[in-house]
């Protein structure tokens, strides 16, 4: 636990599902931290403070949309854990996609978990507060990412 | 006086005098010479003494007819005779005796001539037994042989020449008999044939005449005579003759007739044949060839082809030409060979043949050429192709429109699921500011969203239902079921339902695609029930290579009509308020009977409720009876 709200980024290119998960997030009460990125390339973009985001603060939990332009969900995962420095921050897949092959994929790219999103708003504010409350108050996270400055290293690392 | 006795002792001919016994009283040189004596050894003896003893009878008898005569007697008498040589031979020699008389007209002496005709004599022998020979070699001979006169009288005549013909020497004195019985109407022109062989010169081979006739035997069958005829010469009495030999040939000609239609039927089917046929020699020049061929090579290669023309010149595409002299080279070697091979492939006129090599070989069983066969394949390889061709477009737009199925549903739950959603946020939001009339609204937008989606998870699943990405396997259909029956438990205990079932085989299927059919058929049982607490019978009987699954309910039923159309997707036969659903169920139970290789349908009376059947296929680890 880190004692301040949990820091969401959410990858996803609909604004709808965007509005959605912060309004799920507001109803709970909870002030989680959630930031949205629209595609694959600007989450790396982010999470690695280039173009224009140089101030930005590394997440504890990413949710990943799968079908996206430019850098798809897949694409997007294989980059995140094959980075030395962004593998180990959890990453949620969150696709509307129930398909078998898809979750296999995933998993088989090192998926934290799997999340189908509800098909409806009460069901998107449960499954919101569910993965709110579990990362939260539940999991160890591991401690905490870089200050925001230069390339991956563990000397950037806070105690 | 003195030249008479020269011209006696110097006489090449034979002389003696005699007295009228016939004594010898005299004899020339000549005469001793032609028995081997001396003169002077002969004289006392009787002729008869020096006669061979057959003939003295003759040489004692005819001077005394002569002497018994008297005066009207003529002067002298003449025999052939044999004296004996010294030696003991046989002297053949004509005799004349001449009687001499006194001036009173007694008879005094015998003055004898005697000419030495043994040479003569001999040689008549021989040419009578020669004749006898050849008399006896004709007529005996066991083929037809004929020999006449100028004349027209026929000499001989073989056994031979009766037997076939049924005339006989009695029958036919004249070769005109002959051909009058043989010829019939057509006798005075072979006649005229038979007496131009006496135009001829004998013994020389161009002179010999070989000509067939038919003839009419005595039992009036007509027969085929090969004859060769020709001159042969004069007969002992100065008559010109021909000899005509025959061979009876008619069965030859009947059975040559035969083959020779065999052949000409043989030809006519080959020519007719549908399939080409032709013959090469070593040098790949045709032999022979039948008129399809011929068309196919004017067709495929605009070449005309001839006997001795060369067939690979004729093969205007390289790559086939190379193809054909392998196949042929092979054939040459002693090889039987069949191909299939496509003539013309990059030409305008592509056809498909299946080709046999047969190696001709000759007397000594050498490789003299080849015969081929070449079987038109075209209509049915070309329909082979538009067949594969019209499947592959199938699968094409089968797995297009699976595609699209797939991604249309998938992609109409995304603003379905932001419609509903946000609907949901501005009734929670907004609710309260909302009069009465604008919550119903609300609610009716929600109802119809919400059902949009069910249907669009429904098309999904469909779409995904018995999709190929995976092989059936042998499955237990039993186990099939129990995860149908887990899944359907709630359902079953709040509708009272029970489930009887029979013993279930293994098949050839996917578990969860099996379970899923059986979900849907229970489910199905169990939502039509009627009044009754529904009651589901499950069971499964062996059929050839098959298993045939029948599941039973006793509920409302299905009308005739229906029973092809419940199985079609989004189908109902129910108002939503009566009965939930999307009319899914049954459109993919069967895609995923289909799939599987099996068949379903129903056989139901309103009121009585339904059966359910379905095959699969039997289990490929099943034990064999």
């Amino acid at each position: 636990m880190t004692g301040r709200p949990l820091r969401l980024l959410l990858v996803d290119d609909n604004p709808g599902d965007v509005r959605l998960a912060r309004e799920a997030l507001r109803e709970a009460g909870h002030l989680a931290d959630l930031q949205a990125v629209r595609d694959g390339e600007e989450a790396l973009s982010y999470l690695r403070r280039l173009n224009g985001h140089a101030g930005a603060a590394r997440p504890d939990v990413i949710l990943l949309d799968l079908n996206m332009p430019r850098l798809d969900g897949r694409e997007t995962l294989r980059r995140l854990k094959a980075d030395e420095d962004l593998r180990a921050i959890p990453v949620i897949v969150f696709s509307s996609s129930r398909s078998a092959e898809d979750v296999a994929a995933c998993y088989g790219l090192h998926a934290n978990c799997y999340v189908t999103k509800p098909a409806d708003f009460e069901g998107f504010e449960r499954v919101l507060q569910a993965i709110e409350s579990f990362w939260s108050q539940v999991v160890e996270l591991p401690p905490a990412g870089r200050e925001p400055s230069g390339p991956a290293g563990p000397t950037g690392r806070e105690p | 006086m003195a030249a008479f006795q020269a011209v006696f002792e110097h006489a090449p001919i034979g002389m003696s005098v005699a007295d009228l016994d016939y004594r010898l009283l005299r004899v020339n040189r000549a005469f001793a010479g032609l028995l081997g004596y001396q003169p002077g050894e002969l004289v006392g003896r009787t002729s008869a003494s020096i006669t061979h003893p057959d003939d003295v009878a003759q040489t004692v008898r005819a001077p005394r007819e002569l002497l018994a005569a008297g005066e009207a007697a003529p002067p002298s008498f003449r025999l052939e005779k044999r004296y004996l040589h010294r030696d003991g031979r046989a002297i053949w020699a004509q005799v004349t005796g001449f009687l001499i008389r006194d001036e009173q007209q007694r008879p005094r002496h015998w003055v004898s001539l005697a000419l030495d005709v043994t040479a003569q004599r001999r040689a008549a022998e021989a040419l009578r037994e020669s004749e006898q020979r050849l008399r006896l070699a004709v007529t005996r001979a066991p083929s037809p042989i004929i020999i006449h006169a100028e004349d027209g009288e026929i000499l001989y005549l073989s056994e031979g020449f009766t037997r076939f013909s049924g005339y006989g020497p009695d029958r036919l004195r004249t070769v005109a008999d002959w051909a009058r019985v043989a010829y019939g109407e057509g006798s005075a022109a072979k006649l005229e044939l038979i007496r131009s062989l006496f135009d001829r010169e004998p013994g020389r081979a161009e002179q010999v005449v070989t000509v067939e006739h038919p003839i009419r035997a005595a039992d009036g069958s007509t027969r085929i005579w090969a004859f060769t005829s020709g001159p042969i010469g004069r007969g002992a009495d100065g008559r010109r003759l021909a000899i005509s030999m025959a061979r009876d040939v008619t069965d030859e000609r009947a059975a040559q007739a035969r083959a020779g239609q065999a052949l000409s039927i043989l030809r006519g089917v080959i020519e007719a044949s549908p399939s080409a046929v032709f013959a090469v020699d070593r040098a790949y020049r045709y032999t022979a060839f039948n008129a399809t061929h011929a068309a196919i090579m004017l067709a495929i290669y605009r070449s005309e082809i001839a006997v001795g023309g060369s067939l690979l010149e004729a093969m205007a595409v390289p790559e086939d030409r190379t193809k054909a002299k392998a196949n042929l080279d092979r054939a040459l070697a002693g090889e039987v060979v069949v191909e299939e091979a496509d003539s013309g492939a990059h030409g305008p006129g592509r056809r498909w043949f299946e080709v046999t090599h047969q190696p001709i070989r000759d007397a000594d069983g050498r490789v003299d050429g080849v015969a081929v066969y070449a079987r038109d394949l075209s209509a049915r390889r070309q329909a082979e192709l538009a067949r594969e061709a019209a499947l592959e477009e199938l699968r094409r737009s089968n797995a297009d429109l699976e595609r699209f199925a797939y991604a249309a549903s998938h992609d109409l739950q995304e603003p379905l699921r932001m419609v509903v959603s946000f609907l949901q946020l501005l009734e929670r939001r907004a609710g309260g500011c909302l009069d009465a009339e604008a919550r119903e609204f609300l609610d009716f937008a929600l109802q119809g969203a919400s059902r949009m989606q069910v249907l669009v998870a429904d098309l999904l699943t469909f779409s995904r239902a018995g999709r190929g990405d995976l092989q059936a396997e042998p499955v237990d259909a039993g186990e099939a079921l129990d995860l149908a029956l887990g899944d359907l438990s709630v359902a079953l205990r709040e509708a009272g339902g029970t489930v009887r079932r029979g013993p279930l085989p293994r098949v050839q299927a996917i578990r969860s695609q099996l379970a899923q059919v059986f979900q849907n058929l229970v489910s199905n049982a169990l939502k039509f029930a009627g009044d009754r607490p529904p009651l589901v019978e499950i069971d499964a009987a062996r059929e050839a290579g098959a298993w045939h699954f029948r599941v039973r309910d006793h509920g409302i039923g299905v009308a005739p009509e229906h029973h092809e159309r419940i199985f079609q997707l989004f189908q109902r036969l129910h108002g939503q308020d009566r009965f939930q659903g999307s009319g899914i169920g049954l459109a993919i139970a069967k895609r995923v009977v289909e799939r599987l290789g099996g068949r379903i349908w129903v056989e139901s009376t309103p009121g009585e409720g339904a059966t359910f059947h379905f095959t699969l296929p039997a289990a490929g680890d099943e034990a064999r009876p």
